[in-house]
């Protein structure tokens, strides 16, 4: 007898709200990385994981993502599941090593000006460095929770991908936010 | 929910701006915003700071190529091929278990058809015996796989720690022979660093334990 296919909920981001794929996990995986591979690299650049060791965690990530999907593993929140995997390969994992604990957000992450003027890119970069010195003074954790959510998640899914309480997310939040207010 | 000064407190406006609080909550700060400018501006300054850090999170340049898809799924397919009955899973990497899985191991590895060759590294026990088709990657010996490309380039290797079924190292000429009875399990996998190549495809192997 052929198994039925699987239907997963890809719940709690901006793009898979409400969406429900019904396919393989090889299909599964190969959707996710279509969608996430960039935002993921991105979240890793900005907690300090170097280039290589990003191409790597990401790789691995979504390997073991198909074996939990293999697996009949959780699948309520892949987002969140794949976010937390990558977060302690790239903090606990071998590619620790390449993890700066500082993070600062110079040179790791020039960022691409969009400003249609000389003049206007100037302001832009200054108001951006600004940004970045700020996120560059709050704490480790502020600055993750900070990400993620820029990247979408509600706090009890920082919260699973951190390993922190929902409510140590949203006063880490709260406290972080308050230092770039009055920094910017 | 309001302060003594009777404004939202800026925990309160976060929340409200994340939506992350009940529809009661929320209708009663949106409430209060509509009659207090000093809430409303300080609700304004937060959504703008958080715009900002949204753009500059989009803006981190990104390195993945577009080819880097293509080995996971090569790698991705190559596992669900050989994963059932006899497939090599992936080990979720844990020192603590492998260091004390290698402590007990008693192997012996055995390589077709030949039996002559050189003592590979880190394996207590092994007798190598076959074809002396071994490389070195990143200081660590890997035994080359039957179905391995020379071609490929080895420069960004993946090495993957992986349990492999014996069964299967058997199919790609790499065979283990109990030293003892209760080694003799035909089910039994082994730890193993696999190296992959850029096409997604297992180059080489290297065990470590059981």
């Amino acid at each position: 007898m052929t198994r039925p296919p699987q239907t997963i909920a890809l719940s709690g981001s901006k793009w898979d709200a409400g969406c429900v794929v019904d396919s393989s996990p090889y299909r599964i995986v190969l959707e996710f990385y279509d969608r996430e591979r960039l935002a993921l690299e991105r979240y890793l650049r900005l907690v300090g994981v170097e280039v290589d060791a990003c191409r790597d965690i990401v790789h691995e990530a979504f390997l073991k993502l198909y074996e939990h999907l293999l697996a009949n593993g959780d699948a309520t929140n892949l987002r969140a599941w794949l976010y937390r995997v990558s977060h302690n390969l790239a903090m606990n994992g071998r590619h620790a090593a390449h993890t700066r604990r500082t993070e600062p957000l110079s040179e790791a992450v020039e960022p691409v000006s969009s400003a249609a003027s000389p003049e206007k890119a100037i302001l832009e970069r200054e108001a951006d460095l600004t940004l970045r010195n700020a996120m560059n003074e709050l704490t480790p954790n502020q600055r993750r929770c900070l990400i993620l959510r820029a990247q979408g998640f509600k706090y009890r899914q920082i919260a699973e991908i951190l390993q922190l309480s929902t409510s140590a997310v949203a006063e880490t939040v709260q406290r972080a936010l308050g230092v770039l207010k009055k920094a910017v | 929910m309001k302060e003594a000064s009777g404004h939202v407190a800026n925990d309160v406006l976060i929340r409200f701006l994340d939506e992350e609080m009940s529809p009661v909550e929320a209708n009663l700060v949106e409430a209060h915003l509509t009659v207090c400018e000093e809430c409303k501006a300080r609700y304004r300054e937060f959504g703008a700071v958080s715009v900002r850090v949204e753009a500059l999170v989009s803006s981190v340049p990104v390195s993945i190529a577009d080819g880097e898809r293509d080995v996971l799924a090569r790698q991705l397919h190559l596992s669900k091929k050989i994963k059932s009955p006899r497939g090599w899973t992936r080990f979720a990497s844990g020192a603590g278990w492998s260091l004390a899985a290698a402590a007990g191991l008693v192997l012996a590895l055995l390589f077709l058809p030949g039996r002559h060759g050189t003592t590979m590294s880190r394996m207590p026990g092994i007798i190598d015996a076959g074809r002396p088709q071994t490389f070195q990657v990143s200081g660590e010996t890997f035994v080359a796989l039957p179905y391995s490309n020379a071609e490929i380039p080895v420069s960004a290797p993946h090495i993957v720690e992986m349990q492999v079924p014996v069964s299967s190292l058997s199919e790609a000429g790499v065979i283990f022979e109990p030293v003892s009875l209760e080694q003799a399990n035909p089910d039994r996998a082994v730890l193993a660093d696999v190296l992959f190549g850029v096409d997604g495809e297992p180059l080489g192997v290297h065990v470590i334990g059981e």
